[in-house]
């Protein structure tokens, strides 16, 4: 453990450099990785349309005759050479009309002749075709007795020649058997082919194909005119949505270009309108998708947009914490340096200096782990160009704004300290209740816009503050909750006196600063209620995409079917019918259902009825009463029961069940559910479908063999909605798992510099507290409680927010309301308990960390004292803290301090001597009465002119001797320093060595400050105080720490000086000092005594 | 009217007049300028020693050294009595520290702090309450006792510091410049709270420079 200990300490860096690194990193991230995962989204969105639309549909066709024209190919050839993203031209000839093919057995076929570029790699013909030969597959084998060796005649089919002209068989050799080319699925090559390749939903045998190639094609289709497709397809690996659209322009251009070049021998083809046969934009398919992507990604950002602006406020914050980090770190140094007058702009501009490097670094993490993130977990590993170059400037704006927030912070932090403003009316609105006008604003434009809008396959993007409606819901309260939780922790200060020593311990310094345990609680509440609530809600997406589609198509495939029959028994399906009707004047649906066969088929949600599926569907099994039918009524009221069809045929119902949703329902009309017999019964002229679950892949196919007649194709429940806009929806929720996992960031490093900075604070303690029996397990058991306590507190809340918020949003964000069945929560546990487990580990490697940089030796210090010159003070109170916990340091003080000599402020501790010093120094202001200094009453000055004060009229000497140096520089170093704070011009070395010789520390220029004793940095800090003749010079028991050798040299440094001219304001209870003062004022219990 | 610190706390384990710390020659260096010279020095029970030097003579060395937190370069250090067996002296009965620093725990109101050696040390709560209360009242704390060391002030906190090293009844009592915040009044208040763990048969040795407290002190170690 030891070891470990070492190793921790080891690497450990400073908390101030590293919080700058890191709140810069996040503010980097915050503005940067949603333009990037915007993009991301929308080329993703392209991707998913580019695999579910045909590549021919999606790329450029021209059409033109089929007689090679050379400076046409050549001008098609070489604008393609450039473009990216494109694959080989593909040629398809093709003939202006059918053909047949005569087999061996001498029976005439119907036939389609093929022949495409690259058709003997795609079926595996080697060598490629000869003139002279064909190619059939093997459903030709079997069907028209064809192979390898047959000997076939083409001709075109007779009827459709063009009139005149005369069909000459062609007569070819069989020298392939290939493959039966698959339509279901068809292969990405031949869906530009595939009316040819489905089958005539007549029924018909399909037709024999032939495979040639083109100059074979082109005397096989003589007389017929013959054209040849020049198709340039789309290459979609690597395509970003940017090179889509460039895509789209330069297909534009081609066609342009090359339909105004046409040569003059097409003019004959061209003016019956033969080639270019396409008008208007040559590439729909393309358009489409890219306008859907568009749409996606105004989708997705309209959602990151508040969770980016979150997590930029949060980075703020977070940099104004890190420069009070570095203020702290700097404190010693810029305090001196405020005191002496100087500009807190100038200390600002200061800092950022120094702060370059690391906000730099922290921008460019920033940068990285955006490109990074969206790269492995965005929608798309893709990015755009422009995407990155925003992102780029975004991470410099990040760089600029952090450097200035941290420096501005550091040096206004502690500007704040030295000279605090007035306190005005105490502010105590309750501000935060305004964020709930927020929430309701925000939740009434997602009620009455429902966020985004699907209409088809576009989408309006939504309303900002609707989409925003998790984040506000999830936010909004914990705002709420921060001063009550501070309260309730003020309280706590006293409770579990009677827990474990380590426990109690632990509990203390939770209760002991209630603002920061506040933050701590409720960063970690929104890093885990942003998680559970993103992971919810795109699991919610997801499932209610599955449930809509399901219940639009009642199972997995829907088969339209020309008459109702048996279903086979080794499908899982049944039959159902629909029909038409209406009820007075509402249009109803009516469903007809196998009561045998459906309730094990379709998929239904279990919160469709109160009862089951197999329940509702027994209850309207045809019963004796031939008057009405039994019926469920799913999805309101009926006017009346007396239905009738749109052929005017009754259908008198009964009503025996009623569900909110039901399998099959399409739209929002009402849905009556029937057993399918009793509409037979009626002859009513009916709709009869087929659904399947788990169906083959030759379902059409295996319907037919059945004797079913099968109508159109089948309708699949994955593809019936469009899946690009939910995808929009779980992509951009998504984004708020990364705002999680940043808030999480966010937390663990308020947890670090919180345990780093209590750590130190009690760092003199820890080797006491180990005699006093305190062990090292005992320091971790307490490190834990301190860790774990505002960690559950937080967890706890944001478990219960996130469920409450989600049961609001997610029926609200419903993107097809008007279909069933409702939006509803699907919890992912799974994450939750990751979500957990993360935050154990967490809090068990903060606990070691801790543990393990505690224990360093006390060191021991000096206390010094500085004193003050003298002011008129007129009636002075100053109040510390608030309520029944403030004390009142002065109280109505009056005192007329001359201006020449020593004089000092005496009192026991606690009486109020350096509260009065400090208001002397312009350091702190009364609540009320007067402070006049050097005939100013600097009371009610402004800051700049308080700075300006102490600046000209005031020496103010620290008590602890080296806050009154800048350590980093040498003896005379500082005092040239001290020069430039006063504004004086340059001191020449021998005006520095006369300045230090004053104060009897000649010949010690170069020393380093270090190397000095504590009487001796007390003697130089005077000198520095001493530069620019102020009219006083005010210190603070500067000889408590002194022995009395020291602190006697000191007095007669201060006589020496009244001598010259110097006034002393003293507050001492040392009676050296107190015997050489010319005048003292007596103060106790922060009142003047005699 | 409170109890006396003597009436509230038991004797602890010395033997009256018996040598408690013998040191012999010790000497520590820190830097070719900087260290405690080789020193010669007896603590017995019932001593209350004023260790004085001008600054940089070593005396917060010689505390350090007896409070277990450095080694001595050269010399011998040896604790003598039951309190030395299997390391008790390093516990807070043993030997209780007021430190410069003070130490105190942020997160505890004063009361706590003073009662935290008693409370880990494993005493009964009423006892615990009754000497913590009797050591809050001889140090004129009273007022002070339930507020947190950041809301009161540098000479009360020292006093607070001054009490949770008494109210242990140490073998072996240090401070280091114990009465540098307090006025006059308090100083002595201090002090006579210091001397009880003496007068308790315990050994207490303050390193100051006050001269008022040299001059009242029983024996004095110099290191000049």
């Amino acid at each position: 453990m030891t070891g470990v200990a070492d190793y921790i300490t080891m690497v450990g860096v400073r908390i101030g450099p590293a919080s700058v690194i890191a709140a810069t990193a996040l503010l980097a991230v915050s503005l940067a990785a949603a333009p990037l995962y915007v993009s991301s989204s929308a080329t993703a969105a392209l991707h998913v349309g580019l695999d579910k639309t045909c590549a021919t549909d999606v790329g450029l066709n021209l059409t033109m005759p089929a007689h090679s024209d050379v400076a046409l190919d050549t001008q098609l050839a070489d604008v393609t050479k450039g473009l990216a993203h494109v694959e080989a031209p593909i040629n398809t000839t093709f003939a202006d009309g059918q053909f047949t093919v005569v087999g061996a057995d001498g029976v005439r076929y119907r036939a389609i002749v093929i022949a495409r570029d690259g058709d003997d790699a795609q079926l595996g013909i080697d060598p490629p075709l000869a003139t002279g030969q064909v190619a059939v597959q093997a459903y030709s084998r079997k069907r028209a007795d064809l192979g390898v060796g047959s000997v076939v005649s083409v001709a075109t089919s007779p009827g459709l020649r063009t009139p005149g002209a005369v069909a000459t068989p062609v007569t070819l050799n069989v020298t392939n058997v290939v493959d039966d080319i698959p339509f279901s699925p068809e292969q990405s090559y031949w869906c530009g082919a595939r009316s040819g390749l489905r089958p005539n939903p007549g029924g018909d045998p399909p037709p024999q194909w032939l495979i040639m190639n083109m100059n074979q094609m082109v005397q096989v289709a003589r007389p017929l005119r013959v054209f040849r497709q020049w198709e340039l397809r789309v290459e979609d690996e690597g395509l970003t949505r940017d090179e889509a659209a460039i895509l789209v322009t330069k297909f534009q251009q081609i066609a342009d270009a090359t339909k105004s070049n046409i040569s003059g021998s097409f003019d004959n083809e061209r003016s019956q309108g033969y080639i270019f046969r396409q008008s208007g934009p040559q590439t729909p398919q393309l358009s489409k998708l890219l306008r859907q992507a568009n749409t996606v990604s105004d989708v997705v950002a309209k959602t990151v947009e508040p969770i980016r602006l979150s997590g930029a406020a949060a980075s703020l914050l977070l940099l104004v914490g890190a420069g009070v980090l570095v203020a702290r770190q700097r404190r010693r140094d810029f305090r001196l340096r405020l005191i002496r007058g100087e500009s807190p702009w100038t200390l600002m501009a200061s800092s950022m200096r120094s702060d370059a490097l690391f906000v730099a670094f922290g921008g460019l993490i920033g940068f990285g782990l955006s490109v990074l993130a969206v790269k492995v977990f965005g929608p798309s590993s893709l990015l755009e160009s422009s995407a990155v170059r925003i992102a780029v400037l975004f991470s410099a704006a990040s760089v600029v704004v952090s450097s200035s927030v941290v420096g501005g912070s550091c040096a206004f932090a502690t500007h704040r300290s030295v000279d605090p403003r007035a306190q005005r009316l105490r502010r105590r609105y309750p501000f935060e209740w305004a964020a709930v006008v927020l929430v309701f604003v925000s939740y009434r434009r997602l009620d009455r816009l429902g966020g985004v809008q699907l209409v088809g396959a576009d989408a309006k993007g939504g309303d900002l503050l609707a989409q925003a409606f998790p984040l506000i819901l999830l936010v909004v309260p914990l705002v709420i909750i921060a001063r009550p939780l501070m309260f309730a922790l003020r309280s706590s200060r006293r409770w579990g006196a009677r827990l474990l020593t380590p426990v109690w311990l632990g509990m203390r310094r939770v209760a002991g600063e209630p603002g920061v345990t506040a933050v701590i609680v409720l960063t970690t509440a929104l890093a885990f209620g942003a998680f559970v609530v993103s992971t919810a809600m795109t699991r919610s997406a997801r499932q209610l995409l599955i449930d809509k589609s399901q219940t639009f198509v009642g199972a997995d495939v829907e088969v339209n079917v020309a008459s109702a029959g048996p279903v086979p028994a080794d499908l899982d399906a049944t039959l159902v019918q629909r029909i038409q009707a209406r009820s007075n004047e509402t249009s109803v649906d009516v469903l007809g259902v196998d009561v045998a066969t459906f309730a094990d088929v379709v998929h239904m949600r279990a919160d469709a009825t109160s009862s089951s599926l197999a329940n509702l569907v027994r209850s309207i099994t045809s019963s004796g009463d031939q008057t009405s039918i039994a019926a469920v009524v799913v999805g309101g009221t009926l006017p009346t029961d007396d239905l009738v069809t749109l052929n005017r045929q009754q259908l008198p119902i009964r009503q025996v069940g009623h569900a909110a949703f039901f399998a099959g329902q399409r739209n929002g009309a009402v849905l009556v559910v029937v057993d399918a017999a009793a509409l037979t019964r009626l002859g009513l002229g009916v709709t009869p479908q087929v659904w399947v679950q788990h169906p083959p892949s030759d379902i059409a196919a295996r319907l037919t063999t059945a004797g079913f007649t099968v109508l159109g194709s089948p309708q699949s429940a994955d593809s019936v909605l469009s899946v690009v806009s939910f995808l929009a929806i779980q992509w951009s929720y998504a984004a708020l798992r990364a705002f999680g996992l940043m808030i999480g960031l966010v937390a663990i490093l308020v947890q670090l510099v919180v345990l780093d900075s209590r750590r130190k604070a009690r760092r003199a303690a820890v080797v006491l507290t180990r005699s006093m029996g305190m062990r090292r397990r005992d320091d971790t058991i307490a490190s834990t409680t301190e860790i774990v306590v505002p960690v559950l507190v937080g967890f706890l809340l944001a478990m219960a927010l996130s469920v409450a918020m989600l049961q609001v949003a997610v029926p609200n964000l419903d993107t097809l309301r008007n279909l069933q069945p409702p939006a509803r929560v699907v919890i992912d546990l799974t994450a939750i308990w990751i979500a957990a487990v993360v935050g154990i580990v967490v809090t068990v490697a903060l606990a070691v960390y801790d543990t393990a940089r505690t224990g360093h030796p006390i060191r021991w210090n000096r206390c010094a004292m500085d004193r003050r010159p003298v002011v008129s003070i007129i009636g002075v109170t100053r109040r510390f803290g608030q309520g029944s916990r403030s004390v009142l340091a002065l109280v109505d003080v009056d005192a007329d301090i001359a201006g020449q000599g020593l004089t000092c402020i005496a009192g026991p501790s606690g009486s109020g001597k350096s509260t009065l010093v400090n208001l002397i120094g312009c350091l702190d202001r009364p609540q009320s009465g007067n402070v006049v200094v050097a005939g100013v009453d600097v009371t009610h000055l402004g800051q700049r002119r308080r700075r300006h004060f102490r600046r000209r009229m005031l020496g103010l000497v620290s008590s602890v001797p080296t806050e009154n140096l800048i350590s980093t520089l040498d003896v005379a170093a500082n005092v040239r320093f001290a020069v430039g704070q006063r504004r004086q011009r340059p001191y020449s070395p021998e005006q520095v060595a006369e300045c230090i010789a004053r104060v009897g520390l000649e010949g010690r220029e170069s020393q380093r400050i270090s190397e000095l004793s504590g009487g001796e940095q007390l003697r130089l800090g005077v000198a520095c105080a001493l530069i620019g003749s102020p009219r006083l010079l005010i210190a603070d028991e500067p000889t408590a720490s002194l022995d009395h050798t020291t602190a006697d040299s000191i007095v007669d440094l201060f006589r020496t000086l009244t001598v010259e001219g110097v006034g002393f304001v003293v507050a001492t209870h040392d009676h050296h000092v107190l015997d050489a003062a010319n005048s003292v004022v007596h103060l106790d219990h922060g009142r003047r005594v005699s | 009217m409170t109890d006396s610190p003597i009436d509230t706390m038991t004797a602890t384990t010395a033997t009256p007049a018996a040598a408690i710390v013998e040191a012999t020659d010790v000497a520590k260096r820190w830097s070719p300028t900087a260290g405690l010279a080789p020193v010669t020095f007896t603590l017995r029970a019932g001593d209350s020693v004023v260790l004085c030097g001008r600054s940089g003579s070593g005396k917060s060395t010689v505390l350090g050294l007896l409070a277990g937190w450095c080694e001595p370069d050269s010399g011998r250090l040896e604790r003598i009595g039951t309190w030395a067996d299997d390391q008790h002296w390093r516990e807070w009965r043993g030997t209780a520290v007021v430190p410069q620093l003070l130490g105190l725990l942020q997160e505890l109101p004063l009361r706590e702090n003073i009662s935290l050696g008693l409370r880990l040390g494993g005493i009964d709560r009423r006892s615990l309450a009754l000497r913590t209360q009797a050591v809050i009242e001889a140090l004129d704390l009273a007022e002070q006792a339930d507020r947190l060391p950041a809301e009161v002030s540098l000479g009360q906190r020292q006093r607070a510091a001054a009490a949770r090293a008494v109210v242990s009844a140490p073998t072996l009592l240090l401070a280091d410049e114990p009465t540098c915040h307090q006025d006059a009044a308090h100083a002595t208040m201090v002090l006579e709270a210091l001397r009880s763990v003496a007068l308790l048969g315990g050994a207490v040795l303050v390193a100051s420079h006050d001269e008022s407290i040299i001059a009242s002190a029983e024996r004095t170690i110099s290191l000049d």
